[in-house]
């Protein structure tokens, strides 16, 4: 008989030193970000304009890079945590947050802002059309399956309301006669962190931890499904309830976070496999890990478009896609043998 | 263990507009193993999941111990009732002992947050199911029978006064059969309240202290094997051809062929 086996011996403590190397990562791409940028400054210039001071230097820094670098962090991380969170709760290794159409909403909320202008007159109206677009979505969502619903019920009718909402941004976009704003809707759509301000870090992070929160949360709910929806329900989880949680969570902090970096794909897809590397496949133990994995691939990303020269920024919107499809393949690859039936 | 009785009381189910189940009426004792037996379709899963309380009835209602099972706290039925469903899949590739450690959840545990005692339940379902050197390996990586033994240990660990197995020994070998009809009648004789779909008839016969016959949805017998079990009413309600003979340890179905 062993009792009270250690965690040590339960292997349990060996991904959390894994797990330094995801932090260590992170740290250092999150002072890279704090010294990249168009102006060339000193890491003395950098750290005095962090700190105090209001010359250039402290202006680039509180409200350049800053900013762009909290949002990149935040961003990346409720969309790790969201695609997670989603995969856990559809027991699906393919599982994004686009799955239920909530970013596409969101996006399409956005451009119906860019479109009439308000978004020139009025910053704020961006990432408020958006969050209330992507709660809509949610809403809607609800109405069409209703309470109880299954899963693939939920696929089916986020699969309709992201495709409707794509094709209504598509309509916005052909319609639009301002060949400026036409330009302007496109970058947005590729996902950037470029002149964002402090305005737009109040705005969304209130939403993403919120977010990041309840779905933090539900680990032990996301565990039990392993077993599928019977098992869970009768290990004590309120399926239902898990789900609708998950699903609020999920439009609130993506909603949000497309308000403000524009759409960016494949990092909820991404973050998730990327976890599972480092501490396992246990749903509930792979969130955090997501979060952070997210939050890494942004930063790098927002990085990297900076150090490329171009004429025009390269949107972290392209950088993640590109680095993400052919781990979005490999993933494929992989888990069609990780989850083959075992020998009989 | 102390036991529970568990009452399904008048339960009916219609699905689509089809009657699944119609005013079932049975009463599970404590310390007794009940063999819910029928043929395919008869609506044995269906009344596992009512009285799991996973599927809501059209009608009637799940008593434990003489109260409504549906207004138990979610938590707190889970720690009464452990239910083994039919499907044995794992989403995702878990080692086996973390797994079992799932069957803990209703008591507030995790892998995270263990007490010696759940270790101890873990550990004890394992051995029992005799899984115990697969502990370490990861659940998607075993054969069907394993996986089976794995998942009844789950239900095992939760250590709960009621325990409804659907079909626990379907995809086993012979001796693993026999392994897990004994443990589940060990649970019973601890005072546990044990209902268990079965198909294999001789293995009910030998183990059930009481059958229930579903057919069509409805009950059409129960008692102890000599009573249910009758040549007449296998030929009835299976279509099969039964010899029954007399030894020991109660009766023994052998089968002759079909009834056309």
């Amino acid at each position: 008989m062993v009792t009270g086996r250690s965690r040590t011996d339960q292997g349990i403590l060996s991904p959390s030193r894994r797990l330094a190397g995801l932090y260590a990562g992170l740290l250092v791409m999150l002072c890279a970000s704090l010294l990249t940028g168009a102006v060339p400054l000193s890491l003395a210039q950098s750290l005095k304009g962090l700190w105090g001071g209001d010359d250039l230097a402290a202006t680039i820094m509180r409200e350049i890079r800053v900013p762009r670098t909290v949002l990149a962090l935040f961003v990346g991380g409720i969309l790790g945590v969201s695609g997670a969170a989603l995969q856990g709760l559809m027991r699906n290794p393919l599982a994004d947050p686009t799955v239920f159409g909530a970013p596409q909403a969101a996006a399409f909320g956005a451009v119906l802002v860019l479109y009439s202008g308000i978004a020139g007159a009025l910053s704020v109206a961006l990432p408020v059309a958006a969050i209330a677009a992507a709660l809509l979505s949610f809403v809607i969502l609800m109405r069409i399956v209703g309470r109880g619903a299954s899963v693939v019920a939920l696929i089916l009718a986020g699969l309709a309301i992201g495709t409707l909402a794509g094709a209504a941004t598509s309509i916005v976009i052909a319609l639009s006669a301002n060949p400026f704003a036409v330009t302007e809707i496109v970058f947005w759509m590729m996902g950037s962190f470029e002149d964002r301000s402090m305005l737009h870090v109040g705005l969304s992070l209130p939403f993403i931890i919120a977010a990041m929160a309840m779905l933090l949360s539900q680990g032990n709910g996301y565990r039990a499904l392993v077993l599928g929806e019977d098992s869970a329900t009768s290990l004590g989880i309120d399926v239902s309830r898990l789900r609708w949680i998950t699903l609020v969570a999920v439009a609130m902090g993506v909603g949000a976070a497309v308000a403000v970096s524009g759409a960016i794909g494949f990092v909820g897809l991404i973050a998730p496999h990327g976890a599972r590397l480092l501490v396992g496949a246990d749903p509930k133990r792979i969130l955090w890990p997501s979060l952070l994995a997210g939050s890494l691939l942004m930063v790098m990303a927002d990085v990297l478009v900076r150090l490329v020269p171009a004429q025009t920024e390269l949107r972290v919107g392209a950088v993640t896609a590109l680095l993400g499809v052919p781990l979005f393949v490999a993933a494929i690859r992989r888990h069609r043998g990780l989850f083959a039936e075992g020998a009989s | 263990m102390t036991g529970a009785s568990l009452h399904a009381d008048h339960i009916s189910l219609e699905l689509d507009g089809r009657a699944v189940l119609s005013a079932v009426d049975v009463a599970f004792d404590a310390a007794c193993l009940h063999a819910l037996v029928g043929p395919n379709g008869a609506g044995k899963s269906s009344l596992m999941r009512i009285l799991a309380q996973v599927l809501a009835p059209s009608n009637g209602r799940v008593l434990l111990d003489g109260q409504p099972l549906a207004r138990f706290d979610p938590r707190q039925r889970a720690r009464h009732v452990a239910y083994l469903p039919q499907d044995r899949q794992a989403a995702w590739p878990m080692p086996v002992r973390e797994l079992v450690m799932l069957g803990r959840m209703p008591h507030g545990a995790t892998v995270e947050q263990a007490r010696p005692a759940d270790w101890q339940a873990v550990e004890q379902a394992l051995e029992r199911t005799q899984v115990s050197a697969l502990a370490d390996r990861c659940v998607t990586q075993l054969s069907g029978g394993e996986r089976a033994r794995v998942m009844l240990a789950r239900a095992l660990a939760t250590q709960a006064p009621v325990l409804l197995v659907d079909e626990p020994i379907a995809a086993l070998d012979p001796h693993h059969q026999w392994l897990v009809m004994e443990v589940l009648k060990q649970e019973a004789q601890s005072g546990c309240t044990v209902v268990a779909v079965l198909h294999d008839l001789p293995l009910a016969a030998r183990f059930a202290d009481r059958i229930i016959m579903l057919d069509q949805g409805r009950v059409v017998a129960r008692g102890d094997s000599v009573i249910v079990l009758t040549a007449q009413r296998l030929a009835d309600v299976f279509a099969i051809a039964v010899r029954i003979e007399q030894d020991a340890h109660g009766i023994r179905l052998i089968q002759t062929g079909l009834v056309p």
